[in-house]
């Protein structure tokens, strides 16, 4: 089994925000993304996950991307900081992850 | 003094009424730390359903009415959105450790409506068997749109002085758009384009109607257990949101019902009518009205709005309000 080098991008933000980010993902090249919801608690207050979520757009969710390209998933998390996190609720992370089958995310083989 | 004792009968009269109970019910288990949750897919359901069943109704009786009748409660709808905007702007803000921003989009809030509150003061008058207009709830988006539009204009003309010209342009037109494709307004005015345009009566009739109560009993406990979980981040920011949130339901609803009274001296507005008008604008927004300010007021800690119109607002306009105005009319209208 060969395996392949890619970056994740992880950005936790409050569903309001969910389109602005995936257009900025978009338009830097991600092939693809995956949103999760979740709860949880961070500096702006209490995201509770069991209640129902009164108004959604508070509520949390998480998007993951894969990118062959470091500098493209540093773009998106300087992008991302820029646009939204000075108002708005979230975090943006990055870890190296080995991946297979490089075609589907655009990685030459 | 006869009108007190009656004034006062009518009053606790209307606090046994379900809506009330469940409310309260909710805030007391949550108070206990009970795990009773709804689900989240359940509670949007309900807010549909209310909203829908409103809707409908509303758009099946504006066929039959008088369009002039509406005009003038539309009329003062607006102005009432608008000036609650402004008397918050006044008064709240002006206050010490109180945030201009924050200030503003609770004030937008309070200006906009709850869908909630509106359903619970309709089942409230139908126990009490008073009669309104058809048409009434439809009052809901002239209320609603302009408070918030004008709370999302002020603050960020406030923000451009505080910070010489900054960017961000505001598309006014993107902010009743986006309040139009907000889940609660999106029913309302489905369902007032479908009773308007199409027979809905059966459906109506077997189905939206005689779940009402039961779903706002539901929603009305859901929104307990959230004001009591939302009372500690109340808590965090100045005394003056709790002092506001008190006060406020009580005189913009007096504001609404002096004006709703105009309107049944000029063109015959029924005192249910009035009645509603008042709840309406004693209610403050807890679905639609908070993305939406956050949205144009970013800056805005959803601790002190969300706060406010969740854990007392909305409280103190259903418990409070609803029966004060019904006693009220009682005596003004003399029904």
């Amino acid at each position: 089994m060969k395996t392949y080098k890619a970056t994740r991008i992880s950005i936790v933000a409050e569903k309001l925000i969910e389109d602005g980010i995936i257009r900025i993902l978009e338009d830097a090249g991600a092939t693809g993304y995956s949103v999760f919801e979740g709860g949880g608690k961070g500096s702006h207050g209490p995201h509770p996950l069991h209640r129902p979520a009164i108004v959604d757009g508070f509520a949390i969710i998480k998007i993951e991307a894969i990118l062959g390209n470091r500098n493209a998933a540093e773009r998106i998390a300087d992008a991302v900081t820029q646009k939204y996190f000075g108002k708005y609720s979230g975090i943006v992370y990055l870890d190296d992850v080995e991946i297979l089958r490089p075609a589907k995310f655009g990685i030459p083989q | 003094m006869d009108l007190i004792t009656d004034f006062l009968q009518t009053f606790v009269g209307q606090l046994q009424q379900p809506t009330l109970a469940f409310l309260i019910g909710g805030m007391v288990i949550a108070a206990l730390g009970s795990k009773l949750e709804i689900p989240d897919a359940i509670y949007r359901f309900v807010v549909f359903m209310l909203l829908m069943k409103i809707g409908l109704k509303a758009g099946m009786e504006i066929r039959e009415a008088d369009l002039s009748a509406l005009m003038l409660p539309a009329f003062f709808a607006v102005l009432i959105g608008c000036l609650i905007v402004l008397i918050g702007r006044n008064t709240l803000a002006r206050l010490p450790r109180v945030r201009f921003d924050d200030a503003l989009a609770t004030a937008g809030l309070f200006g906009a409506v709850s869908a909630s509150t509106l359903a619970a003061g309709m089942l409230n008058l139908d126990a009490a068997n008073i009669a309104y207009e058809g048409w009434v709830p439809a009052l809901y988006p002239f209320m609603d749109i302009p408070a918030l539009v004008l709370a999302i204009v002020l603050a960020n003309i406030h923000q451009r002085k505080k910070s010489g010209a900054d960017g961000d342009e505001i598309d006014i037109r993107q902010i009743i758009v986006d309040s139009l494709r907000g889940a609660a307004l999106s029913a309302l005015v489905l369902g007032l384009v479908l009773g308007l345009l199409t027979r809905p009566d059966s459906v109506v009739k077997g189905f939206y109607e005689p779940m009402f109560r039961g779903f706002l009993s539901i929603l009305m406990l859901i929104m307990g257990i959230e004001a009591y979980a939302r009372i500690n981040e109340l808590r965090k920011v100045a005394q003056w949101y709790a002092v506001y949130a008190f006060v406020a339901p009580v005189i913009h609803g007096l504001i609404g019902f002096s004006l709703g009274t105009v309107a049944h001296y000029l063109t015959g507005f029924s005192p249910g009518g009035v009645i509603l008008l008042a709840v309406i604008a004693a209610s403050s927004s807890d679905i639609s009205g908070p993305p939406t300010l956050r949205g144009g007021i970013p800056s805005a800690n959803p601790s002190a709005f969300v706060g406010s119109s969740t854990s007392i607002g909305t409280p103190v306009a259903i418990v409070v309000c609803i029966p004060l105005f019904i006693a009220l009319s009682e005596i003004v209208f003399q029904a």
